[in-house]
């Protein structure tokens, strides 16, 4: 095992006409500052991450019925997600191919078609130019004037992605296990389907977007950023587990591959629904409803190990019972998207109350990540000097690589964070 | 229900008592300066125990139960929220946020004989001292339901918080808004 010197203070500059070499700042066991601060990084990863790999774009139960749309940014590039006619999602570029103009401006809505505001060209939900005012004067030729849109769009359990990349190569292949881990959360629910209709709310940090999928999957912080949540919330709670020492933790870090990585709590839970701070007896429909779709020891298992918490690379977290989106706004600002994930085919008792636990969890006035867009904002303001390395060494010594080539760690090691750093590196050499 | 809407302080209706009119202005101004200055237990002790305190997500029709907030806390999570604070390891109100409120446009029905009914616009400054060390400027409408207590004092019961941009990014929010 290698361990790099703390001593070298290498300076990037600021913006130069080369490439950075990403080698030289990302290496197994740190990570330098530039990476978190430099303008010309941060344009790179829009090109090579959000424009040339595999990114979320939302969910299907978002627009359920033809003609539903709604409207998002992939990095930098505004889209329209939209239900057509014949039920296919379509993902096109929000951006009217005539003079530039967003071409929707709404978050969602309903439209047969999109007609542009300023000169009122028309596309349908293919993004094909449909109608165009005063057709007198056009001189060019239709087809050439389609909405752009990403080369690939695919789902994994309602779950859409896109790519602007032609050559990013199929969907599983860029899932790989998270293909499982996706799967896992979504068969909570006995119709195998999720609903991500409550709403998102969107909490703003004032710091680099890369501290959102870093301190989602940290599974180090809890007891020293959260120690007020603790303190007041975990006595008897499913939470409890976050103030054991540590050689009494059993949740692990798990390094997936390919970028995604998880905090592992299935071994922490000692009997089914204890993820959702509820027992069997407490919501006997939705257990027999389980036990109907699955089977018996099935379902047992699935409420026994409840839902993933785990980051998607590049901009997609499932946090147990919560969807969010990471989405970069500069090299110095990033926006964390929540919404809870809620069951098909459940009373609503039991949907109120993973809204409950969402607001207590994520959001701006949640009991927990109100305190973590602090640390990312007293992070960025530390970094944006002279800057410096950030250690990632924790738990090297002591994980292991299964035969499936994931890389299970101790709950508190940064295992994650290194599956996270050399998914990026491959990913920004390439 | 016999109720009475003024469009302003200074246009109370005849009609409703300009003594209850202004124990329900004193209330309000107080319960804004205890929420601007963190003095939490003395705000606490405002709250009737059937409290629901609500911040609304930027949803159209909202519904604490069915659609997503940025906080809907009936009493005893709010009791948690305030023991969060009194910890001083709140690390997004550690220190504290120095603030200040503007309430304005204030109207007031009668609810019951005993329950009054209050809506606000408010500008509230905070000094984002934790961290960006900037000042943010958070406006909306506040709709306070308050109740007579047997001392004659007001207790609040609901509090809803409409931000003109709970649908868009927000920072931090772990102060009492």
């Amino acid at each position: 095992m290698q361990i790099s010197s703390q001593s070298l203070p290498a300076t990037i500059p600021i913006y130069s006409h080369s490439p950075p070499d990403y080698g030289a700042l990302i290496e197994r066991d740190r990570v330098h500052s530039s990476v978190y601060t430099s303008a010309q990084v941060f344009d790179e990863e829009m090109r090579k991450l959000f424009y040339g790999g595999w990114v979320f774009v939302g969910h299907e139960s978002e627009v359920p019925n033809a003609n539903d749309y709604l409207t998002r940014m992939l990095g930098r590039e505004p889209v329209i997600m939209v239900r057509a006619r014949d039920g296919a999602i379509n993902v096109l570029a929000n951006r009217c191919t005539h003079r530039g103009n967003l071409l929707c401006p709404r978050e969602k809505g309903t439209a047969r078609a999109f007609t542009c505001d300023y000169h009122g060209w028309t596309f349908n939900h293919a993004g094909e130019l449909a109608g165009v005012p005063s057709r007198g004067g056009e001189a060019k030729d239709r087809a050439c004037l389609s909405l752009q849109k990403p080369a690939l769009v695919d789902q994994c359990g309602g779950f859409v992605f896109a790519s602007f990349n032609p050559d990013a190569g199929p969907l599983s292949e860029h899932l790989g296990n998270a293909r499982h881990l996706i799967e896992r959360s979504v068969s909570l629910s006995p119709t195998g389907r999720v609903l991500l209709n409550a709403g998102w709310v969107k909490q703003h940090f004032q710091a680099n977007w890369k501290m959102l999928p870093e301190n989602s999957t940290d599974g180090y912080h809890a007891p020293f950023t959260h120690a007020s949540f603790l303190r007041t919330f975990a006595p008897n709670s499913q939470y409890e587990m976050l103030t054991q020492g540590e050689d009494q933790r059993r949740s692990k870090a798990v390094d997936w591959g390919r970028g995604h990585v998880a905090l592992e709590h299935a071994p922490s839970y000692d009997r089914p629904l204890q993820w959702l701070g509820t027992t069997e007896e407490k919501v006997p429909d939705y257990v027999a409803d389980m036990k109907a779709a699955y089977g018996e020891e099935a379902a047992i298992k699935k409420l026994m190990e409840g839902p993933v918490h785990a980051s998607i690379f590049p901009n997609l977290f499932l946090g147990e019972m919560n969807v969010a989106i990471f989405q970069p706004i500069s090299v110095n600002e990033c926006v964390l998207w929540h919404t809870p994930l809620l069951l098909d085919g459940v009373a609503q008792q039991i949907n109120t109350r993973i809204i409950r636990q969402s607001q207590a969890a994520m959001g701006p006035s949640s009991f927990l990540l109100a305190d973590d867009s602090i640390i990312s904002e007293r992070q960025q303001t530390a970094l944006d000097g002279r800057g410096g390395w950030l250690d990632l060494s924790r738990g090297l010594g002591r994980e292991e690589t299964h035969d499936d080539g994931a890389i299970w760690g101790h709950i508190s090691d940064e295992t994650t964070n290194r599956g996270f750093w050399s998914r990026y590196l491959e990913a920004m050499q390439s | 229900m016999n109720a009475s809407v003024i469009e302003h302080v200074a246009a109370i209706p005849v009609d409703f008592d300009p003594a209850k009119c202004q124990a329900v202005l004193n209330f309000l101004v107080r319960e804004a300066r205890l929420a601007d200055e963190s003095r939490w237990d003395e705000w606490e002790a405002l709250l009737e125990d059937d409290m629901l305190y609500w911040v609304p997500g930027g949803v159209p029709n909202p519904d604490p139960d069915t659609t997503l907030s940025i906080l809907a806390d009936h009493r005893a999570r709010l009791g948690n929220r305030i023991a969060q604070l009194k910890t001083g390891r709140r690390l997004s109100q550690q220190p504290v946020s120095p603030m200040r409120r503007l309430l304005s446009n204030i109207e007031m029905e009668a609810i019951s004989d005993t329950e009054t009914r209050a809506y606000a616009n408010f500008a509230l400054y905070e000094y984002r001292v934790q961290s960006t060390h900037q000042i943010v400027q958070w406006a909306g409408r506040y709709e306070y339901r308050l109740r007579a207590r047997a001392d004659g004092s007001l207790g609040m019961f609901y509090k809803r918080v409409d931000l003109l941009n709970a649908a868009g990014p927000l920072p931090s929010l772990a102060f009492l808004i």
